[in-house]
């Protein structure tokens, strides 16, 4: 039939505890790709208004040597 | 009253007395742009995420402060000038993200002195240690295909899939995230 597709929770909405910082940047690394590329909302299930706070901290993060621009994956 | 968060890299070879001193620097630079202190957290000497002055390490400092004029871009020039400094970035933060100040500065800057020195020393270390476990991970595996063909070669052929089976359905529990991802996928075909 037609495409069942689970539909994913943001984990920002369904945990309120959880503080999007670009201090946080362990956690700022599962919205990241191998790469350093912030993986948008819709792979990742993180709702519009969080997806802009992830984005806005991980730019942050960067900025200040927390997170990589890129990363090379070959190395 | 608006408040303030600053994250200062500060270059890993600067010792303790130096630390110290360029601390107490910028607090009081602050103090004479307007702004209070609130906290000063030395987050230690971390690994950088890319090079800044040819640096691979570097010494995060957290300070937030609070001000009703603190003229920023004047207190950013003061960290631009500081050739101790790596980089730094100040943001506008709301009251309720303030951390508490639990301990010190030199408590803080002590603690951070003898982690250095156990990252330093363990860092040697862990070039050693990592060859090590590595061998005895391999060794495991190579024992359990070496215990195997010990008792007879019926017997292997049925422990080993017991053993595999449990195995493969922890690991779509554990990540639950990209489970969903890479099922998308799979369903498509099915259509």
């Amino acid at each position: 039939m037609g495409f069942i597709t689970q539909r994913k929770i943001c984990p920002f909405c369904e945990n309120r505890e959880m503080v999007i910082d670009y201090k946080e940047y362990r956690l700022l690394r599962k919205f990241l790709t191998e790469q350093g590329k912030i993986i948008p909302g819709f792979v990742t299930g993180v709702c519009a208004k969080h997806q802009r706070r992830v984005t806005r901290a991980v730019k942050r993060a960067r900025n200040i040597a927390l997170l990589p621009y890129t990363r090379d994956v070959r190395e | 009253m608006r408040y303030y968060e600053s994250m200062i890299i500060i270059h890993p070879a600067l010792e303790t007395n130096r630390l110290k001193d360029l601390i107490v620097g910028i607090h009081e630079n602050l103090k004479r742009k307007g702004g209070t202190v609130i906290t000063t957290e030395l987050w230690g000497r971390k690994r950088l995420a890319y090079l800044i002055d040819k640096q691979k390490y570097g010494t995060y400092l957290l300070l937030q402060f609070s001000g009703e004029k603190v003229r920023s871009t004047d207190f950013n020039t003061d960290l631009e000038h500081d050739a101790d400094i790596l980089a730094y970035m100040t943001v506008k933060i709301e009251k309720e993200q303030i951390r508490e100040q639990e301990t010190d500065l030199d408590t803080q800057i002590a603690g951070t002195a003898r982690e250095e020195a156990q990252t330093q020393s363990s860092e040697s270390d862990e070039k050693t240690e990592e060859k090590p476990e590595k061998s005895t991970a391999a060794a495991e595996t190579t024992e359990e295909d070496t215990s195997d063909p010990a008792p007879g070669t019926g017997e292997e052929t049925a422990e080993v899939p017991q053993e595999e089976i449990p195995a493969a359905p922890e690991t779509p529990e554990a990540d639950s995230g990209s489970e969903d991802s890479s099922e998308t996928p799979d369903e498509k075909p099915e259509d």
